[in-house]
């Protein structure tokens, strides 16, 4: 966020150069799709977290895998960049075939404002036009037709799976449970969280002591969870929106010695190093990897397999997975050591064609990075 | 403290009191405003505490809740603008601190609340305690308007103030002050003497009635003037008619006042004249001596003073003066004429100066005359003491050659004319010791020493003086002491001796027949002193009662016929009386003419530290005992004597009372354990007696006989018992004491003994004095030829090697040239005196430390210290008693130390055989002839080879030399006895016979040097 002075000259190499390694073709089928990802953060690490590297580079293998053509601009998380970058995009003679956005500081709805002047097609990735603004964009296909979809991990099902793994490390004890999640303002926050509570009462047992919206730095995570354990010396549960956060509030909590579980949600790096550690209970992992699976999800209705009868236009991708202690070492080695190991072709419904919805699940990743090695 | 000058108006000091009344109120009431405007400010400073902390209370819920620390750190950021808020904390439960916004340190004062900070997570569940905050505000804004506030209040009630006092003054200056003024100014005027002058009455108020007053006060004022002049004519016309001078006297001499009878005084014609004298009349020194005195007095009284008139006449006159109560530096004197008692005065002093210069040539004449008697006196005194000198140096001769005489052997013719005049010797020296002593008295010169002393000496000396002329007359003399008569005493002994030998020989004297008995008894018995009654009382021909009182004055004897008949000076009671009262008692008499006479006296001594112990002892305890004596007096006292001992004592009257009592008591298996017997007896004697008891062989238990016998009797009394073959368990020499009652009974019945009686003590040191003077050069310096050969007869006896000298230059002389251990001095010598011979050797250094010793007969107190302040050691008296001779001379002749062992132990022997001397002397003698020859018998035996002979030789030697106390000789003895018996080599018993033979030559050296000094 406080980068505002990126360098232009090099954000147009690396897009000249993926194009270029991406190939040109002028027949639909014969000629690969070209979509643009704007990435809201930076190309190289800023201090800003991981996250849209990471995402970047799976999209990229996805890419490399299906054979499309992506091309990614980088925004240097400036919402007022990504805006003049979306507008240079519609202004190109030779529109893409997809535009990847992302919601980033609610500039979405300037961002199909300025798109739909360009043929080329839309995909709202990872954070999804509000409910509030979609009362002013409409969903979609609808006021904005090439606006065709979105993709977002389901959220809740990441925070159920997080506690179903948290309760399974605590047998036999009343789980006593402190939550932080991210800004109230961010629906993310509550989709986690309703997950988390989603599962308590369905488990018929444990309390929610309390949840408190932090946001989403390591710091807050601490100084969160350094009060409320103060507050409720009872608790041996706790959880955060993010690894930071959640890595933040293990820290308050081994400083009071505090009998508690710490389980984040991200699955990144530092979560991974702590749970090798022995440190970090679990963490709810592969919000990265939604950027590949809308490269699947665009190959596929690129190749005419619309995704939209199977799951719908605005994709709730059910993926996330929870790493603990004992899969930590296979999750790091399939996820971010063996680059090649993830067959994202085995996803397409174009190459595969099958019925249903589709299946992200990490599970199978993990089962086929086992498989390989 | 004073607010106003003593002379400030009514109108200033009510002004004033207003003022003050108006500050007090005015600071009151502003006191009480600025006290309720603080009370509303921090009231309303505690409400907006109470509602801030409220407020937060509720806005930090949420923020806490969530613990959002960028809404509660904007929360707080809020307050910075509140300037009252110095420090607000925001706390978590069991958290603590979360956040703090402090501006500065927490005042003292500050106000402080706290709340709680709770939450419902959701609507309708309880509320939950997540912290805490607390907010401080300071009162400092508060106070700053407070003071504001307070500052205007004082300058509006100020102002106020000031204007109320302004109107209150000029309203009261109007009203009072003027009229007052008025007033005053008429009052003014009557005091400085216009008494007509008269007040306005202008109001019926206050001062209208003291206007009234005024008047009515300066009315009264002109009426008593007028009185006060006709006064002053009045007083005037004493004053000029006085017969008295009275004047009033500046203090520069001159005169104020003056009435004509002053003017009459001095000399002048008129007071008026003498007031315009230029001069004051009296001398400038009178008036100053005037002044003082008046200033330190107050007045002065009676000055007299001598002055010239002014008509040239001298005058004395009186003055008495004070200072007037009106004016200061002037005197009111009052002078009269005084010279005609002055002049009567001045003859009366030159009577009495003429009558003090005859008194003192009358006492100037009465001294010489007292000098005069003075010299006469010390002149008789000096007489006295020479006349006393001159007559004992013969009697000196006469004792002392009379006394050697008697050593000898005599006829008996010669030896009773001898005896006779040692006796009158005695009796004539007795005389003049009287007399000697009665002069002591007369001079006051008469000394009592404290020294220690045994009363049983003392009652010895006596019986051994006394008892022989009691013996002589056939009169029994007895003692009746108690046994627990205190014994060892600090006094004079002497002067007890000499009252009681005076009284003792009175007593036998007068009495005819019968006995004279010394009874002595304790009145007082303190911790350190004693007071001791003594009496002694006769069978005689007693007093008269109206020759009692005179008994013990001077010069005066019972009667003339007595003193023909019976002899003495007279002196001997008056002596005793003084002595006595010396001795802190009194002397007095009872008396039946033709029954006898008690002469009873009392006497105050010391007692010493460490006083004999009682004679008591367990072994004696309730044996019986009988006492047999014919006289009932006699008897009495020894049977209540014994009795003191714990004896359970029966009397017999005579011997054949006894002999029936003993038979009888034997019969009963009752028999006596001890038989007090007396030696003389009519009838059946005590020797009869103790041979019927002793040879009868019918007793069953023969009790021990104690025998007595006065102490000339007792020779005889052994002779008798020699020759009736009898032997006794004891003698007991009568008077008896209680200590030698107690030592016979004692030995007999093997009761402890006391320590070694006196008598022995006595003969030992007589006898190591004598071992110790043998063979002592002492050179005898004496001009009285047949001292001179007294003295020498006695230094013989004990080997003392003496030299004479017959004057002190011929001393001088023989000291040059020879040694000696001693020098015995006379002191009164023609050419050259004691005292100057001491002086003059003493300056050779040589014969420094020679001891001299001083002989003289003055026995006027003082002669000793003479003596020794002549450089003397000692001193012994005249006549020569040969035990203080010996003992003297003792003292300072530290010739060979003693043997480190006494071959023989005398005192040993003697009381083996219970203290018999004699008989003891005669077993040594007989000891020596026969083992003088040991050596020769033994040598004799050994050589025959008959060691039966030899043992037995050695034995006896054994036995006799134990019995004598030759106890070295007697384990030698016996060791060589051993020897025999084991029939030990030749040569041993050869060594052990020499060791014998040492031993035995020196016992024989020892028994026979002891038996040469007894026999003296």
């Amino acid at each position: 966020m406080n980068q505002r002075l990126p360098s232009l000259p090099r954000r147009r190499l690396l897009g000249l150069a993926a194009a270029a390694a991406l190939g040109a073709g002028t027949a639909r089928a014969a000629r690969p799709p070209r979509i643009v990802f704007l990435n809201p953060g930076e190309a190289v690490e800023r201090g800003t977290g991981p996250l849209w590297r990471t995402v970047s580079r799976f999209m990229g293998a996805a890419s490399a895998a299906l054979g499309v053509d992506l091309q990614i601009v980088y925004a240097e998380r400036d919402h007022l960049t990504m805006l003049s970058q979306a507008e240079d995009l519609a202004a190109r003679a030779d529109a893409p075939d997809y535009v990847v956005i992302v919601n980033e500081k609610s500039a979405g709805p300037q961002l199909l404002e300025t798109l739909a002047r360009s043929p080329a097609k839309v995909f709202v990735i990872h954070n999804d036009i509000t409910a509030e603004q979609r009362r002013t964009t409409g969903n979609e296909r609808e006021r904005y037709p090439r606006w065709i979809g979105s993709a977002v991990p389901d959220n809740a099902r990441g925070g159920w799976r997080l506690m179903e793994e948290l309760y399974r490390q605590t047998p036999g004890r009343e789980p006593l449970i402190l939550g932080i999640t991210g800004d109230p303002a961010t629906p993310v926050s509550h989709e986690r969280a309703q997950g988390v509570a989603d599962y308590v009462a369905q488990a018929g047992r444990g309390r929610i002591l309390q949840l408190a919206n932090g946001d989403w730095s390591y710091a807050d995570g601490e100084r969160k969870a350094d009060v409320l354990l103060a507050r409720y010396p009872e608790a041996n549960l706790m959880w955060a929106a993010n690894d930071s956060m959640a890595l933040g509030a293990l820290r308050a909590a081994k400083a009071r010695s505090a009998a508690v579980r710490v389980g984040g949600m991200g699955g990144w790096p530092d979560a991974i190093e702590s749970l090798a550690a022995g440190e970090l209970a679990a963490t709810a992992a592969g919000h990265y990897l939604i950027g590949a699976w809308s490269i699947v999800l665009l190959h596929d209705h690129y190749r005419g397999a619309d995704f939209a009868p199977r799951g719908g236009a605005a994709q709730k991708l059910d993926y996330l997975v929870v790493v603990n202690r004992e899969r930590v070492a296979h999750y790091d080695r399939g996820l971010f050591q063996d680059a090649a190991a993830i067959d994202y072709r085995s996803y397409s419904r174009a190459l595969r064609p099958r019925s249903g919805g589709y299946d992200f699940r990490i599970d199978k990743l993990l089962r086929a990075a086992r498989a390989v090695s | 403290v004073r607010l106003l000058p003593r002379t400030a108006g009514l109108h200033a000091k009510l002004m004033l009191l207003m003022a003050m009344a108006l500050a007090a109120v005015t600071a009151a009431s502003a006191w009480v405003l600025i006290e309720g405007e603080r009370e509303r400010r921090y009231r309303e400073l505690d409400g907006r505490a109470e509602r801030v902390a409220d407020l937060y209370r509720h806005s930090l819920a949420q923020a806490l809740w969530n613990v959002d620390r960028p809404s509660i750190d904007a929360q707080l950021a809020a307050l910075g603008r509140n300037p009252e808020v110095v420090q607000f904390r925001v706390t978590a439960v069991n958290y603590g601190l979360v956040a703090e916004y402090t501006q500065r340190q927490e005042p003292p004062d500050a106000v402080v609340r706290e709340r709680r900070i709770e939450f419902s997570p959701l609507p309708g569940s309880p509320p939950r305690h997540i912290g805490d905050v607390r907010v401080v505000f300071t009162r400092e804004p508060a106070r700053a308007a407070i003071a504001s506030a307070g500052r205007r209040i004082l300058i509006v009630f100020g102002v106020a103030t000031l204007l109320v006092y302004g109107a209150t003054v000029v309203a009261f200056r109007r009203v009072v002050g003027r009229p007052v003024d008025r007033l005053q100014r008429t009052v003014d005027r009557i005091a400085t003497g216009a008494l007509d002058a008269r007040c306005d009455v202008e109001s019926s108020d206050e001062i209208g009635a003291l206007a009234q007053r005024v008047n009515a006060m300066a009315d009264r004022l002109q009426e008593s003037t007028g009185r006060l002049r006709e006064s002053e004519a009045k007083y005037r016309s004493i004053f000029d008619s006085a017969a008295e001078g009275i004047f009033r006297l500046a203090r520069d001499g001159r005169l104020l006042d003056a009435n004509p009878a002053t003017a009459r005084l001095l000399g002048w014609a008129s007071a008026e004249e003498l007031l315009a004298a230029p001069h004051g009349p009296l001398p400038q020194a009178c008036v100053d001596a005037l002044f003082a005195e008046v200033a330190r007095e107050g007045e002065a009284a009676g000055c007299e003073t001598e002055l010239v008139r002014h008509d040239g006449r001298v005058v004395w006159i009186l003055m008495h003066a004070r200072a007037p109560a009106d004016l200061g530096d002037a005197l009111d004197v009052l002078a009269t004429d005084i010279t005609e008692g002055k002049q009567a005065m001045a003859a009366l002093r030159r009577r009495q100066d003429e009558l003090e210069q005859a008194v003192r040539e009358r006492t100037a004449q009465l001294a010489e005359a007292k000098d005069r008697a003075e010299e006469a006196s010390r002149a008789k005194s000096e007489f006295l003491a020479n006349m006393s000198h001159e007559i004992r140096t013969p009697m000196n001769a006469i004792l002392g050659l009379s006394y050697l005489a008697l050593q000898d052997e005599h006829d008996p013719r010669q030896r009773t004319r001898i005896e006779k005049v040692h006796a009158s010797a005695e009796s004539l020296l007795g005389l003049i010791n009287d007399i000697l002593d009665f002069s002591k008295i007369e001079a006051g010169k008469l000394d009592i020493e404290a020294i220690d002393f045994d009363l049983g000496d003392v009652l010895e000396r006596f019986t051994n003086v006394v008892g022989l002329r009691a013996e002589e007359k056939g009169l029994e003399l007895l003692f009746e002491l108690p046994a627990e008569l205190p014994m060892a005493l600090v006094g004079d002994p002497s002067r007890l001796g000499q009252v009681l030998l005076n009284l003792g020989n009175n007593a036998v004297k007068f009495t005819q027949r019968g006995e004279v008995t010394v009874a002595v008894s304790c009145l007082e018995h303190g911790l350190h002193d004693v007071a001791l009654a003594f009496e002694v009382r006769d069978t005689g021909i007693g007093v008269a009662p109206e020759q009692q009182r005179q008994l013990f004055s001077p010069f005066v004897q019972a009667d003339a016929s007595m003193s023909r008949r019976y002899g003495g000076t007279g002196l001997g009671l008056a002596i005793s009386r003084r002595l006595v009262e010396m001795m802190g008692g009194e002397i007095g008499v009872t008396s039946e003419p033709g029954r006898g006479s008690c002469f009873r006296f009392t006497a105050r001594f010391g007692l010493q530290a460490a006083e004999a112990p009682a004679l008591h002892a367990e072994a004696l305890r309730g044996l019986r005992t009988l006492v047999v004596d014919d006289n009932a007096t006699a008897r009495e006292v020894l049977a209540r004597m014994a009795a003191g001992f714990g004896l359970d004592v029966g009397t017999a009257a005579d011997g054949a009372d006894a002999l029936e009592k003993v038979f009888a008591a034997d019969a009963r298996d009752r028999p006596y354990a001890l038989l007090l017997l007396d030696w003389k007896m009519p009838r059946v004697d005590g020797i009869e007696c103790a041979r019927a008891l002793l040879h009868a062989g019918a007793l069953r238990h023969p009790p021990p006989v104690v025998m007595m016998a006065s102490a000339a009797g007792r020779d005889d009394l052994q002779l008798e018992l020699r020759r009736a073959a009898l032997t006794v368990a004891a003698l007991l020499t009568k008077p008896v004491t209680p200590s030698s009652l107690y030592d016979a009974c004692a030995s007999v019945l093997g009761a402890p003994p006391r320590a070694v009686s006196r008598a022995l003590q006595r003969e030992q040191a007589m006898s190591e004095h004598a071992s110790m003077l043998r063979g002592a050069r002492v050179l005898l310096v004496e001009d009285n030829e047949v001292n001179r050969d007294l003295a020498l007869e006695l230094l013989g006896r004990v080997g003392i090697v003496a030299q004479t000298a017959n004057d002190g230059r011929e001393a001088l002389e023989r000291l040059g040239h020879e040694r000696f251990d001693a020098v015995l001095m006379d002191c009164q010598m023609p050419v050259m005196d004691g005292y100057a011979t001491t002086a003059a050797l003493r300056r050779q250094p040589a014969l420094r430390d020679l001891p001299v010793i001083a002989m003289t007969a003055n026995t006027m107190v003082g002669d000793r210290e003479k003596a020794l302040a002549a450089g003397m050691n000692d001193h012994v008296g005249k006549p020569i008693v040969v035990s203080e001779l010996y003992e003297t001379l003792a003292r300072w002749i530290r010739r060979a130390p003693a043997p480190a062992a006494a071959p023989v132990n005398r005192e040993a022997g003697i009381a083996a055989m219970m203290g018999d001397v004699a008989l003891y002397q005669r077993l040594a003698r007989m000891f020596c002839e026969r083992e003088r020859g040991f050596a020769e018998r033994f040598r004799t035996a050994c050589a025959a080879g008959d060691l039966e002979t030899a043992q037995r030789c050695a034995h006896d030697l054994k036995a006799g030399a134990g019995t004598l106390g030759a106890t070295l000789l007697q384990h030698a003895a016996a060791r060589l006895e051993r020897a025999c018996v084991e029939h030990a080599d030749e040569a041993r018993l050869r060594d052990l016979a020499h060791e014998v033979a040492r031993e035995l030559d020196h016992a024989l050296a020892a028994l026979s040097g002891s038996e040469r000094i007894s026999a003296h």
